[in-house]
Parts: structure tokens; sequence; C-alpha cells
């Protein structure tokens, strides 16, 4: 578990944790504000999934510290993320460990989270457990110390690659 | 899909709610409006006189979609260029280090001119193979091509440049069956029919250049090549230095060998000398060229089909992954 001191240190946006366990040079990318979101079709069909899966539930998006974007389950206190698929679970986890740390740190107490993956109907249960804990405070600190490489990181191409955003940037 | 959109007519383009009409009276005094979709938009051109006010220019900047006007003979007057929303600070500094330090700014400005001799020796070539007499000028081109590597300043370069492209255009005279010999590139104002395409079609490649130059994070105002100074934007001449001879020359070839364009396409306005593309011959020459920038071809590394336009926004990431240095930039050179 981090100190408060070190999450001070760390204190990041929640994509960079999820982009650390996906590709280290996509979050180095990021990072220096070469950012290819905005044209990839995938990312705008993720987002209009976001607006649209689960009209019936009262939901809130709320920004803090203009770092983290969560999504609020008001009934039930919990905080959602949903994805596109499941392949990059992983990832999505962690990026939601990330808010109930950072919750945590914040005051909020022990929440809990919610990933979930409309098309796939699954729904995955996540709390801070110690063992995730420790596996948050790798990727905070390792995503540190790759905004801090002066040339980005080496890649291959892999499976992850056919559906990134950065894909004709890398490989075109 | 974002597209073009060239407008010729006269009219006034007006923001209403949220969406684009473009409105002009008919004869009989009604308003027509032609509602466009503006997520549909990726830039306007405006080649007829048309009135616009600054919360039409606000909604464009909104949607990000860049304005490039034209004045009435069609020549290119300027852009309205969106502030940019996606900046990055890193790269601007990695592209002002690769300006000022003398040796890094040549190697890029190297490969600019080398995609574009590249694609002169491809046009002459080819028309070699269909038996017509460019030989000389294939050869000069071909000298150049080699003398590159030895040029020692960006100044060099643009005279090895500056000489391929001479013995280039000498030899339009054998690629095309002009009535007067084709003699030297004149531009501002063009002193005949030839030119008048070239200088119109260069400033629709530069335009395209530049609204894909404006999806990346690339500072359109640092180039190599040319002086930063030349032209506000000038990254966009740099880059268009490559795509001019596949794409614009090409179509020059076309459309004045099939005789889609003739002698009767151009007029000279009062004591002028000039050469001017009549409105007929602009719009044809619009459309050839939006169509032309459509044709895909099989790309290699990415395996799938991308189009003209869409191998220029690949060049600006190469140039970006030679800038953050993880891949050193070499230019388009045609494969296909
Ligand atoms: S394309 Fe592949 S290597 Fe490049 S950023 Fe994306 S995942 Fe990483």
């Amino acid at each position: 578990m981090l100190s408060y001191e070190e999450f001070e240190r760390l204190r990041t946006n929640g994509i960079k944790v999820n982009y650390w366990v996906v590709c280290h040079r996509k979050l180095w990318l990021f990072a220096k504000g070469l950012r290819m979101e905005p044209l990839s079709d995938r990312v705008a069909l993720g987002q209009l999934m976001h607006e649209r899966a689960y009209p019936g539930t009262p939901r809130r998006e709320i920004l803090i510290d203009k770092l983290i974007k969560i999504d609020l389950l008001e009934s039930e206190g919990k905080v959602l993320e949903i994805k596109y698929s499941h392949k990059l679970a992983e990832a999505a986890r962690l990026q939601l460990a990330y808010y109930l740390a950072y919750l945590r740190w914040l005051g909020a107490g022990e929440l809990v989270g919610e990933l979930r993956f409309p098309r796939e109907r699954r729904r995955e249960e996540v709390r801070l457990t110690p063992e995730l804990e420790g596996r948050l405070a790798e990727a905070l600190r390792g995503v540190q110390q790759v905004e801090q490489l002066s040339a980005p990181p080496s890649a291959e191409s892999t499976t992850i690659c056919r559906v990134c955003a950065y894909r004709e940037l890398c490989w075109g | 899909m974002a597209q073009s959109y060239y407008i010729f007519r006269s009219g006034r383009l007006r923001r209403k709610q949220n969406t684009l009409y473009f409105e002009q009276e008919s004869e009989d005094g009604q308003l027509q409006k032609v509602p466009i979709p503006i997520e549909n938009v990726r830039d306007l051109y405006l080649f007829g006189e048309i009135d616009l006010n600054t919360k039409l220019l606000t909604f464009l900047a909104q949607n990000e979609v860049t304005l490039h006007c034209f004045n009435y003979y069609g020549f290119y007057i300027g852009s309205f260029y969106p502030r940019e929303t996606n900046v990055s600070g890193y790269l601007l500094v990695k592209q002002v280090e690769h300006y000022l330090d003398p040796q890094k700014r040549l190697e890029i400005a190297k490969e600019f001119v080398a995609g574009a001799l590249f694609h002169l020796r491809r046009n002459l070539n080819y028309y070699r193979n269909r038996g017509r007499e460019v030989d000389v000028s294939l050869e000069v081109v071909e000298s150049s091509l080699k003398r590159l590597n030895e040029c020692g300043s960006v100044a060099e370069l643009m005279s090895e440049e500056g000489r391929a492209r001479d013995a280039y255009y000498q030899a339009f005279n054998e690629i095309l069956e002009l009535q007067q010999p084709y003699t030297k590139r004149v531009r501002r104002p063009p002193d005949n029919e030839v030119n008048s395409l070239i200088s119109f079609g260069n400033s629709l490649l530069y335009t395209a250049t530049l609204s894909e130059l404006y999806v990346t994070q690339l500072n359109p105002t640092i180039s190599y090549l040319h002086e930063p100074s030349q032209r506000r934007f000038s990254l966009a001449l740099d880059l268009s230095e490559i795509f001019k001879p596949l794409i614009v020359d090409r179509l020059i070839f076309r459309l004045l060998n099939r005789g889609e364009i003739d002698e009767n396409d151009f007029e000279s306005i009062g004591e002028a000398k000039g050469v001017y593309l009549k409105e007929g011959a602009r719009k044809k020459f619009v459309r050839v060229f939006e169509e032309y920038l459509q044709t895909t071809v099989k790309h290699r590394r990415l395996k799938r089909h991308v189009s003209y336009r869409h191998l220029i926004r690949l060049e600006a990431y190469k140039l970006i992954k030679h800038l953050v240095n993880i891949e050193t930039y070499k230019s388009l050179r045609a494969w296909w």
C-alpha cells in the first residue's frame, strides 16, 4: 500500500494507469500530449456505448482534481467502469482500483467498484485487496518511470496494436 | 466520414442552432437554404463571394473545421485555421530543436527533397516508357538525386531541387501537346495555361495538407526545407513538395492530354498579364482533384488500403516519429 506522501507524488490521470498495463509506448506518447484518441472510431464507439449503456440506472459522472473521472452508481454507491471488451480487463481493473484508492485518499472510505462489459454481458466486482493494491502501487511507480523516459519505449507489434488508436503512428 | 465541401456560388454561410446552412437568393428572390451536416465537414473551400460572421467562425472552430478562401480568379487567399485544442508542448520543443540544429534540419529537409525528386523521376519514367523523349530531363533529375547526400546546407539542397525541377518542367513539352512551348515556371501571376494549372493545383494540395496537419499535433509554422517565415504554414509547403508530382502534376497531364481542359478554359483579365482558369474548368479541376485524393493504394505496412489524402496524414505521423526519436524519417516513395 502506498503512503499518503507517495500517493501525492504519484497522483496522475486514470487513463495513464490503464495505458501502463496496455503498452508503455502508448503511455509515453499520451503523456507527451500526443493524443490520438479523438481520431479513433473505436474510441468514439466506446464513448457512445458509455453514454447509452444502462439507461435505467441512475448514474453520476464526477471529475475529480481534473485527473480522474468516475462514474458512480447512485443507488449502490459503486464506482462503475464500462469497457468495450474484456480483452484489456486487467488494465480496466487497475484503472478502477486506482479510482477506488484515490477516493479513499480523499476520505471516501472503502468503496466497491464494478467493471462492466455490456457487449459481453459480463460484470466483475473490484475491491481493493492488499494484492490488488500492491499491483496498483507498482503501476503508479511505473507510470512515473515511463513518463520520465527521454525517448519513447520500444514496442512490438502485438494484437493490441490492431485496435489501438496509435496504430498508424507506430506502424504506418 | 469527414469531407471537403467546395462552394462556388455566392451567398451566405450561417450557423443556425447547431446546423450549418448555405443560403442563396434564387432568381425569383426566394431564399434557398442548404443544410450542411457539420459533423461530416473536414474543411470548407470558398470560391464564391460569401458572407459570414464570427458566430459562424466560432461554430467552425468548435467543430475543428478549417476554412480555405480563394478569390474571384481562383487564387488562394488564406485559411481560417482554428485554435488547436490538441497541442503537445513536448512535440513543439522537438520541432524547434530540429529546426535550430543545422544538421538535424538538413536531415529532414533532405528527405522532403528526396521524396519530391523521386516522384519527378517517376513521372518522367512513366512517360519515357510511353515513348516520350524525356531522357535529357531524366538525366538531370537522376544526377540531382545522386548529389543530394553531398548537400551540406538547406540552400544547396534548394538549388539542387531547383535544377531538377527546371529540367522536369522542360519535359512538359514532351509530355503535353502544347501549342506554345512551355518555357518556365512562373507564379504570381502565372503567365500561361500550364503555370496557371500548376498554381491552382498546388494551392489545393497545400490546403489539403494543412487540413491533414490540423489533426496532428505538429505545429504547421515550423518547417525545415522552406524557411518558417516564407508562409504562415510553411510545414504544409514542405510536406506538399513530396506530393505535388504525385498528385497535381499527374492530374494536369491527364486533364490536358485528354482534352478535358483546353485553351478555351482560360481567360486573361483586362491588361493584367495572367491566365485565369474559368469557373467551369476550376470546378472540373476541383472535382477530379478530390477524386484523385480519394483513390487508394494498398499500404504495405498497414496492410490495408489508404487514400492519397491519408498518405499525407501518414507522412505527418512519420515526421512526428522522427522528431520524438521513434524512427528515422524516410519520405514517401510511391511503391505502386
Ligand atoms: S500501436 Fe501498439 S505499440 Fe503503438 S501504442 Fe498502440 S499498442 Fe503500443
